[in-house]
């Protein structure tokens, strides 16, 4: 009886994986109302990027938190931010024609990776510097001035000379190499 | 300090930071040091990287405001105010409730006014659901109406006398009546029903559903278990003596026909049962494989359309995968293709299976 006067606890404190298992185990869709405080704007801006029409967008975000409502009790959801992606991304292609759809295709593969992504044990510094090596001189260049000089995409791109979408793409794919170089040379090992 | 730099290049975690943050970086308004980290964030995260992308195409943030407002799945944070007042007005409405039917109850036998919900009223119903047209008690057409998918139908208040005789339109949300008084009918929970195995197949289990509505069948001879199910004694014993086929027998009898290949069979006992349960789940299953077996592809398709609509069924994964595979047997390979493909990429039980199919 006392717990009815007393205020519902703070859930936002949680983490996804903590959300959807309360989920599961108690179905109540304040847990879900959580995930939507957490990504609902940011699902709509990146419906945007693609439909590049906000109604169109807002009415993606609805149809994707009413689909994960349903689909959190039919399958087990391990990494949520993946699926998100790959739920968003599928349907604002669903709706977009094919020429436009080309446009995108390479963020497929950039939404695959962080819906397969897993943790590793991190590397000491010294195995880090001699993977850089084996990069690309764009990409290490990049990487280099992001991480180690701290430097904004800005300055990246004003003093290495590649436009600023080159520097992106340059640090991003930077990255993927390495993680595939660990992984190809050191084995997965998970955290 | 340094090895930790090195460590950020491969770091994949962190929590995303706020819309806000994302759209003042979009608009150029976020501060150095906020850019910096922000930065480092974006370069490997793909939602927050789209969202800066799709926030710089906005003029201004009203939209986004908006789509905070409307969270369908907030819980509210109660005030303790709020509650004692909400407490109170229960009270004084149950206290109201009690004295109205203490009222009731006290009046004369044989009063048209009586609200006895103990004994429910029988009525005659025509419908466009093709509900069986023969005399039903209310509790019997909610659990039809249950069963055809209507939702928000709530149960109210039912006078024993008054409805003997009324006729009732079903709509698609709720009732309307021929006459006087309307009655909104509501499904407060919807139990699941039971999946059980016939001759190793998934069947749902509707013998409590239909129990009460559940008349035997009259099918021809070839279609009687006794003699549709040769060298399968349990249905020659349990028939020997007895020619009534119920729902449940008529659908097992199908069911050793489909396990045994002989589909013609199976598509003529399932149309029994679903010329009377036009929803039926199993029906519309078992019915829509046989036919694909026997070649009937748009057969096939239509049952399957039909019971892809039931949120409820315990096919719903099943439907799809084999929706898809007729669609591209009968020549309309894009949609069926196209449905495979979102199977494939739904990660559900037959996604291996539906990838596979693609890449054939």
């Amino acid at each position: 009886m006392w717990k009815f006067f007393v205020k519902q606890s703070n859930q936002s404190t949680l983490s996804d994986d903590e959300l959807l298992i309360a989920y599961k185990r108690d179905g109540k869709k304040s847990h879900v109302g959580v995930l939507y405080e957490r990504y609902a704007q940011h699902l709509f801006g990146f419906c945007l990027k693609y439909l590049k029409d906000e109604e169109l967008a807002k009415d993606v975000v609805a149809t994707i938190f009413s689909k994960l409502f349903d689909d959190l009790l039919r399958f087990e959801i391990k990494n949520l931010k993946g699926w998100l992606l790959r739920v968003a991304y599928n349907k604002c292609m669903d709706r977009l024609s094919d020429e436009k759809k080309n446009t995108f295709i390479e963020d497929k593969d950039w939404i695959e990776e962080e819906l397969t992504s897993e943790e590793f044990s991190m590397p000491d510094s010294e195995t880090l510097k001699q993977a850089l090596r084996q990069l690309k001189t764009e990409h290490k260049v990049c990487l280099e001035m992001f991480y180690l000089d701290g430097k904004s995409y800005q300055a990246v791109s004003e003093q290495s000379g590649y436009s600023l979408s080159e520097v992106k793409s340059y640090i991003q794919n930077g990255k993927r190499n390495l993680l595939i170089y660990f992984q190809t040379h050191h084995g997965e090992s998970k955290v | 300090m340094e090895n930790q730099k090195y460590k950020e290049m491969l770091n994949q975690s962190g929590y995303c930071p706020s819309s806000d943050l994302l759209w003042d970086y979009a608009h150029g308004k976020a501060n150095v040091s906020s850019t910096q980290e922000l930065e480092k964030h974006l370069a490997h995260c793909v939602l927050c990287t789209g969202a800066v992308e799709g926030f710089a195409a906005m003029d201004s943030p009203a939209s986004l405001k908006q789509l905070a407002l409307k969270n369908p799945y907030a819980s509210p944070s109660y005030s303790l105010k709020f509650v004692k007042v909400m407490v109170a007005l229960l009270c004084v409405i149950s206290i109201l409730w009690w004295w109205n039917s203490k009222e009731s109850a006290n009046t004369l036998e044989g009063d048209s006014n009586i609200d006895d919900s103990t004994a429910l009223p029988y009525v005659n119903v025509e419908s466009d659901l093709k509900l069986v047209e023969e005399e039903k008690k209310v509790s019997e057409i909610v659990e039809t109406l249950e069963s055809n998918e209507l939702e928000n139908i709530e149960l109210e208040s039912i006078s024993a006398n008054r409805w003997k005789d009324e006729l009732f339109t079903i709509e698609k949300k709720g009732i309307v009546l021929a006459g006087r008084n309307q009655v909104k009918l509501e499904i407060v929970d919807r139990p699941l029903t039971p999946i059980i195995y016939m001759y190793n197949l998934k069947v749902m289990d509707f013998t409590e559903k239909y129990g009460p509505l559940d008349l035997p069948f009259e099918v021809p001879s070839n279609l009687h278990p006794r003699f549709a199910n040769p060298n399968e004694k349990g249905m020659e014993q349990i028939f020997a003596d007895e020619d009534t086929v119920y729902y449940r027998d008529l659908l097992e009898s199908a069911m050793d026909n489909f396990d045994k290949g002989r589909f013609k069979l199976v598509a003529e006992q399932l149309s029994f049962i679903l010329n009377r349960y036009p929803n039926d789940d199993n029906g519309l299953f078992y019915s829509s494989l046989a036919m694909s077996e026997l070649r009937d592809y748009e057969g096939a398709i239509k049952n399957l359309r039909k019971l892809k609509m039931k949120k409820y069924s315990a096919f719903v994964e099943e439907v799809n995968f084999h929706l898809a595979m007729n669609l591209i047997y009968s020549g309309n390979r894009n949609e069926g293709e196209d449905l495979l493909r979102s199977i494939a990429n739904s990660k559900g039980f037959y996604s291996a299976q539906s990838q596979e199919k693609l890449e054939k």
